[in-house]
């Protein structure tokens, strides 16, 4: 009995132990559903304000493995987008749709009708069922005049809407040129007191930077000039680049500092191939030997000339009076590398003829010792490059596949005539006939196994 | 003595515990729940007037993410081919049930919301759902981008969306009224579940009679379950021209088999199971849904028109 009091006493004392306090302020003057009300109004205000458009930066997928991908969208006031988009196949062509502000978890962003640029991350197909995980649904987490903070529902990858002025082609051809003048893999140097390495995976739109014991990845976006990060890495936002390897950071702590650039592994600049070489090949199935020849640099940054290998007597000597061809070499500024690839010969830039024939190398595939036969390719692009050694003072460059013709494994030329310019199995007569200077080195005109190239002198 | 004492206490704590804390304050006049502001497309103003004024049905062609099936990675569905897929349904479907059963028949009966999406649902092993019925009240459609490739050839119309449609309402109307139970005894031994799609269950005929038209069954799907092998009957029925019908029952008796017996008595119980318990001439549907999509395939009817005057 006296513990039921006891409990009763104790209960009662809980409950009269309630409080009136009426002091709680409100954090905010107003309701939270209408600030978001307001929030999306200036969003949509903002949005529609800007003529000519906003610039996004796209990162599908949450790790952004893909990288960032520009995006130039119009927002008008009848709910229609139209974009612009690096991913377009022309840059003059936009695609328009419908958009939407809601509330969701915030304001959101929604492109609900099918555009074929922005949900292009998002389509699903049979052998890709998660697409490239992209998004068309942001929460609007910020708005700016000129800056509009989302973030993507799926992802939650923080991406920003700038706004854009001038011409989106004019943006997204200069965006493209960027990206074929990146032939960097890297740069290094020493930001604010720091040795810094970075480098630039271009497939992935990816970087990593180290800064002491500090690594930092992350994605990027190319813009005009130069790559924007995705997140700082080594206070580093953004740097520019150009096609002759300049570098420098144009946002960041360090903004103005010059870095230098790092090629990938056996990258030569166009003019360091300059010089006198050595010759390797076959010229039948038992006997090769090494010739010299010249490589001179054209000067346009794409071709080089190499001189020497026409106007050889039957005797193996060399008689500058009877050359009558040269074979031009194309640099790669992307590989850094020189190809020898099919074409019709020349001698200063005037094709040469044989009986009314052009005269030609094209690439084969040998199937027998020597080239006697084999797989001839008449693509404009087949033929070997070359590897470099590694070596500064002693280069040497063997010759292999280029890759460029699926199945082929290019390992001899032969020296046809051609009764047209356009070499095909139609036009071509084999090249046996060919007097001796028209011969490679004088020895033959099936030339199997070219296989190095090694400077012997300036 | 202590009976009084202790009610005493409860009275006091009671009337503590009932204590209010009057406020002078006023409420405040405005809500703190708004509603988003919409703004209307023409097609909006053209689905109000042939979708919700008319059987109170909402066709969502704008994505929302709550309608989507978490499970995939789906897309929104393009503009302009959501109007085309709205005037077929509109056409093919719901017209031709108040055609065969009366408007009051469509405006009871036929699930109240239509999603759209742009692409299909693609699982891993990529395969893909073609559209689905839930509980009586939603039908999905996929695939609504690649539509207009399809909209001048009737098989692949119903292949991609009106068999289906019509299939998942037949469940519904099952739902509503039970079908006949002498259905499930047409062919009570042959019933596969899961084991449809894979062989020999997935071979319309064979030599030995095991293919499943011998059986008596009108689509592998047939032999899930004789709920689904009912609405297959329907909708296969409805969707596919007299000759194709005829051809699948010639199949059925292929190699001294009887197939085409059970199959025209399932398809009996189905007529008269529409005619008695929703006053629907099968026949009827079926040759109104022929005739109009002779008329779609034809290009006779125009699909993108959303002007509502």
């Amino acid at each position: 009995m006296k513990r039921i009091i006891k409990y009763a006493l104790i209960a009662a004392a809980a409950l009269s132990m309630q409080s009136c306090l009426f002091e709680q302020k409100d954090l905010f003057e107003e309701s939270s559903s209408v600030r978001l009300d307001k929030l999306m109004e200036s969003a949509k205000a903002t949005l529609i304000g800007s003529q000519d458009g906003w610039l996004l930066e796209m990162y599908p997928e949450g790790s952004q493995r893909y990288g960032g991908y520009a995006f130039i969208m119009k927002f008008d006031a009848d709910q229609q987008v139209t974009v612009y988009s690096e991913i377009a196949s022309k840059f003059n062509v936009p695609a328009t749709s419908l958009y939407k502000l809601s509330s969701e978890d915030g304001a959101c962003l929604t492109f609900d009708t099918y555009n074929e640029y922005i949900h292009f991350f998002s389509t699903p197909n049979s052998s890709r069922y998660q697409a490239y995980e992209g998004e068309f649904e942001f929460i609007v987490c910020d708005v700016k005049s000129d800056l509009i903070t989302l973030r993507g529902t799926k992802t939650l990858n923080t991406m920003y809407m700038r706004k854009f002025s001038g011409d989106p082609v004019a943006y997204l051809e200069s965006v493209a040129a960027e990206e074929e003048a990146i032939l960097v893999s890297g740069f290094k140097g020493n930001v604010g007191g720091k040795e810094i390495v970075g480098d630039i995976d271009i497939d992935n739109r990816q970087v990593t930077v180290t800064s002491g014991d500090q690594t930092y990845e992350t994605a990027y976006a190319i813009v005009p000039g130069g790559i924007r990060f995705y997140e700082p890495a080594a206070d580093i936002n953004a740097i520019s680049i150009d096609i002759d390897g300049n570098i420098a950071i144009t946002d960041g702590a360090s903004v103005g500092t010059a870095l230098q650039a790092v090629y990938p592994e056996g990258y030569r600049k166009y003019n360091e191939f300059n010089g006198k070489y050595e010759f390797t090949f076959w010229y039948s199935a038992t006997a090769s030997g090494a010739f010299p020849c010249r490589l001179t640099a054209v000067g346009d940054g794409t071709t080089y000339r190499m001189t020497g290998v026409a106007g050889w007597n039957a005797d193996g000597n060399y008689d500058e009076t009877n050359d009558v061809y040269d074979v031009i070499l194309t640099y790669s500024k992307s590989k850094g590398n020189l190809s020898m690839l099919l074409q019709n010969l020349t001698k200063n830039g005037e094709p040469v003829m044989y009986n009314n024939r052009y005269v030609g190398i094209t690439p084969l595939q040998a199937t027998k010792d020597g080239a006697t036969s084999g797989y001839l390719s008449f693509e404009s692009n087949a033929g070997v490059m070359t590897v470099w050694n590694g070596d500064e003072t002693n280069p040497e460059y063997v010759l292999k596949n280029n890759g460029s013709v699926a199945g082929r494994n290019f390992d001899a030329f032969w020296v046809c005539t051609y009764s047209g310019p356009t070499q095909t199995s139609a036009t071509r007569s084999s090249g046996s006939s060919l007097p001796v200077n028209y011969k490679f080195f004088g020895k033959t005109h099936l030339v199997w196994k070219p296989s190095l190239l090694k400077k012997i002198g300036d | 003595m202590k009976k009084t004492f202790i009610t005493i206490i409860i009275a006091m704590a009671s009337a503590l515990a009932f204590s209010s804390c009057r406020s002078q304050e006023e409420l405040n006049p405005e809500s703190i729940i708004t509603v988003d502001k919409v703004q209307y497309t023409p097609f909006d103003l053209w689905l109000q007037k042939n979708y919700v004024d008319t059987y109170n049905i909402q066709f969502k062609y704008r994505y929302e993410t709550i309608e989507a099936d978490y499970n995939y990675y789906t897309v929104p569905a393009n503009y302009q081919n959501s109007i085309i897929l709205a005037h077929l349904v509109k056409y093919l479907c719901l017209e031709a049930y108040d055609a065969a059963g009366g408007i009051e028949f469509t405006r009871a009966n036929f699930p109240k919301l239509i999603f759209c999406i742009g692409d299909y649902e693609y699982k891993n092993n990529g395969t893909i759902v073609l559209g689905t019925a839930e509980g009586g009240r939603k039908i999905l459609l996929t695939g609504v981008n690649y539509l207009t490739q399809y909209v001048k050839n009737a098989d692949q119309l119903n292949h991609f969306y009106f068999k289906t449609m019509h299939h998942e309402f037949t469940h519904i109307l099952n739902q509503t009224k039970d079908m006949p139970t002498s259905y499930q005894f047409v062919t009570p031994a042959d019933y596969v579940a899961d084991e449809w799609n894979s062989a020999p269950f997935n071979v319309s005929s064979a030599e030995d009679g095991t293919g499943y038209l011998q059986k008596g069954f009108i689509s592998a799907y047939s032999q899930n379950a004789y709920t689904e092998d009912f609405a297959e009957i329907l909708s296969m029925y409805v969707c596919y021209p007299d000759s194709q019908w005829n051809a699948w029952l010639q199949e059925a008796d292929s190699y001294d088999c009887h197939g085409s017996e059970l199959i025209s008595a399932k398809l009996d119980l189905v007529k008269t199971y529409m005619k008695d318990s929703w006053g629907i001439d099968l026949d009827r549907l079926h040759r109104t849904v022929q005739d109009r999509l002779g008329k779609i395939a034809g290009g006779q009817i125009d699909l993108t028109n959303i002007d509502i005057n």
